[in-house]
């Protein structure tokens, strides 16, 4: 092989690293802003029934749910 | 509390980021199957140019196919990030398709697509054939899975509402995956692509000519995409008015919407060709209606009514007060899941639970709406007229202008005429945006006209969303809005690089080793 085939094939690999390192930073940064479990919403079935209004209470108390809390991410 | 700034956030995020990735789809599945078709006949006439033509369509089939990637799996995060509510309530059914998609487009197309741009010196020809067969394949199975999703938004089938997990459970995959709506969307969609990537070699073909260039790939090129198109901007046309029909049957209110048409008229229903829709006076002015037309499309017969806004209004209304009671009911079964009367109650009303939902908007309790928030809620179930009016009739009339011009595009190519007509090759070129602009309608009268639902007759928009904050729904926006934004300035510049540069200019053709 000779030193040029040597230094493209070095020099590829440089390049390559250093993409995959910024692309690894850019993930992270992404999880970090948006997926990471202080930005994860809550959904499941009771916070799914309070978005919905329905605390679950006997129909014949029309009571208005004013607040259905714990849906909130945060 | 609904933070509706994050409703409208969130819908204008995902409108945006789907109508900018189904700029890249329908290439990427016209180009595809246009490649097949050259490579064929390689392989048939063993004509070493038509291997060149698919070398060089290939290039460009790879930028936009690179692009498309990239801006459809944003789209999948927003699910999760933007949609939560809509994630648990209908993901049971939705993740499935969703979840095939991905397995299609990754391990499917994208590993085809490795072997097609460099297999070519590695697999025999009828292999390398296969190879690019299994990509074009594997973008139209991408779509399938994709559609099926979507057509159970617009009619969810197979599935059921369980009061203790608070979902849509699925209890037949089968319906899901045999949905009509899926089917007819799926080949409409599909067939629209087709014409997508024919005007595409149509027009870039034309322009090589007007400039005297690549002469030779240009009208072999021309000569496929003509026919290709032809076929395909008809089928679309006959496609499309079996979707419209589907959407007739299950989605009646998109139907009266799309025709501006307030009141139910005597059948067979008039096609409004032109009107005036007046939102606020609930009436179309200036109408010009050709006789029979929706009945026929609507239909299928000369029989039945099409029914008008304010009649499916009226419907809705009876389906909001049946929903008021599957909703207490359901309030009951959440306090005790075995009170019989609750549950026969719910049972009663459960397929009218979604439209109880939508009273959530102006009360937070619906058992104590009052007739006018029954009202607000029935009238909520009208899509935007005057958006849907208007954008079907621009996708309808760009779609019958490309069978026009695929015609007389198929009328030149059979009498070898395309040079001595530079008025066709000028008009061919300034046509390459008209059926991405046609598509994009296409998708507006699809999902704006199923507003106000995100399922519809199931699940309102406003209760899918997140309960994230605006600010943080603004911030993605911003980086979808830059990011598309850079990649739209990247394929731009790469597609306009390799088209200057041509079959010539990249050493396709001529030959370069023929010439020494």
């Amino acid at each position: 092989m000779t030193g040029a085939g040597v230094d493209w094939r070095s020099r590829l690999k440089r390049d390559i690293g250093w993409l995959l390192m910024a692309k690894l930073g850019f993930l992270t940064l992404l999880w970090a802003v948006f997926f990471s479990g202080s930005h994860r919403c809550r959904a499941d079935a009771s916070a799914t029934a309070n978005r919905l209004a329905l605390a679950g209470r006997p129909a014949a108390h029309h009571v208005p749910i004013a607040n259905p809390g714990g849906d909130r991410c945060d | 509390m609904i933070d509706f700034d994050v409703v409208t956030l969130s819908r204008l995020q995902f409108a945006l980021t789907a109508l900018y990735h189904f700029l890249f789809v329908p290439l990427t599945l016209g180009l595809s199957m246009l490649l097949v078709i050259m490579e064929s006949v390689y392989v048939m006439t063993k004509k070493e140019i038509w291997k060149r033509m698919t070398k060089f369509w290939g290039v460009l089939f790879g930028i936009n196919f690179a692009m498309g990637v990239a801006t459809g799996i944003t789209m999948e995060f927003q699910f999760g990030t933007n949609w939560a509510y809509y994630s648990h309530y209908v993901g049971d059914i939705f993740g499935a398709p969703l979840a095939l998609e991905g397995l299609m487009a990754f391990f499917l197309e994208s590993t085809f697509v490795g072997l097609f741009f460099f297999g070519w010196d590695r697999l025999s020809r009828v292999g390398h054939l296969l190879v690019t067969a299994l990509v074009a394949l594997g973008s139209s199975l991408s779509a399938l899975w994709i559609l099926i999703a979507n057509a159970w938004m617009q009619n969810p089938a197979g599935a059921e509402f369980n009061y203790e997990t608070m979902r849509m459970e699925l209890v037949s995959f089968g319906a899901v995956l045999f949905n009509p709506v899926a089917q007819a969307k799926f080949v409409h969609t599909v067939a629209a692509g087709y014409v997508v990537g024919s005007v595409f070699v149509l027009a870039i073909s034309s322009w090589y000519l007007l400039k005297g260039r690549n002469t030779e790939v240009a009208r072999r090129s021309m000569a496929v995409a003509a026919s290709f198109g032809l076929a395909c901007s008809l089928s679309v046309v006959v496609l499309g008015d079996q979707s419209g029909y589907e959407a007739s049957e299950n989605q009646k209110m998109k139907v009266a919407a799309i025709e501006a048409e307030w009141e139910t008229a005597a059948a067979p229903a008039a096609f409004t060709l032109f009107g005036l829709p007046d939102v606020a006076a609930r009436k179309t002015y200036a109408e010009v209606k050709v006789p029979w037309l929706l009945g026929l499309i609507a239909t299928r017969s000369i029989d039945q009514k099409v029914p008008g806004i304010f009649e499916l209004v009226a419907r809705a209304r009876e389906r909001v007060k049946s929903g008021i009671l599957a909703h207490a009911a359901l309030q009951t079964l959440r306090a005790d899941h075995d009170d019989a009367a609750a549950r026969a109650q719910f049972e009663a009303h459960r397929a009218d639970l979604g439209y109880g939902l939508l009273l959530l908007r102006f009360t937070p309790d619906p058992a104590a709406a009052t007739a006018a928030q029954i009202e607000l809620a029935a009238w909520s179930t009208v899509p935007n007229v005057p958006v849907l009016f208007w954008s079907f009739r621009f996708m309808v009339g760009i779609g019958m202008f490309l069978v026009l011009l695929f015609t007389a595009a198929f009328y030149f190519s059979a009498r070898h005429s395309f040079q001595r007509n530079r008025w066709f090759l000028r008009l061919a070129f300034c046509s390459l945006p008209l059926p991405w602009i046609a598509a994009e309608f296409g998708w507006v009268v699809a999902e704006y006209g199923r507003q106000p639902w995100a399922v519809d007759g199931v699940l309102p928009t406003f209760l899918g969303t997140s309960t994230t904050t605006a600010a943080n729904v603004w911030l993605s926006l911003a980086g979808f809005v830059v990011f598309y934004t850079a990649l739209a300035v990247v394929e731009l510049y790469l597609m306009t690089r390799m088209i200057r540069r041509g079959p010539d200019g990249l050493g396709y053709w001529p030959d370069p080793a023929a010439g020494t």
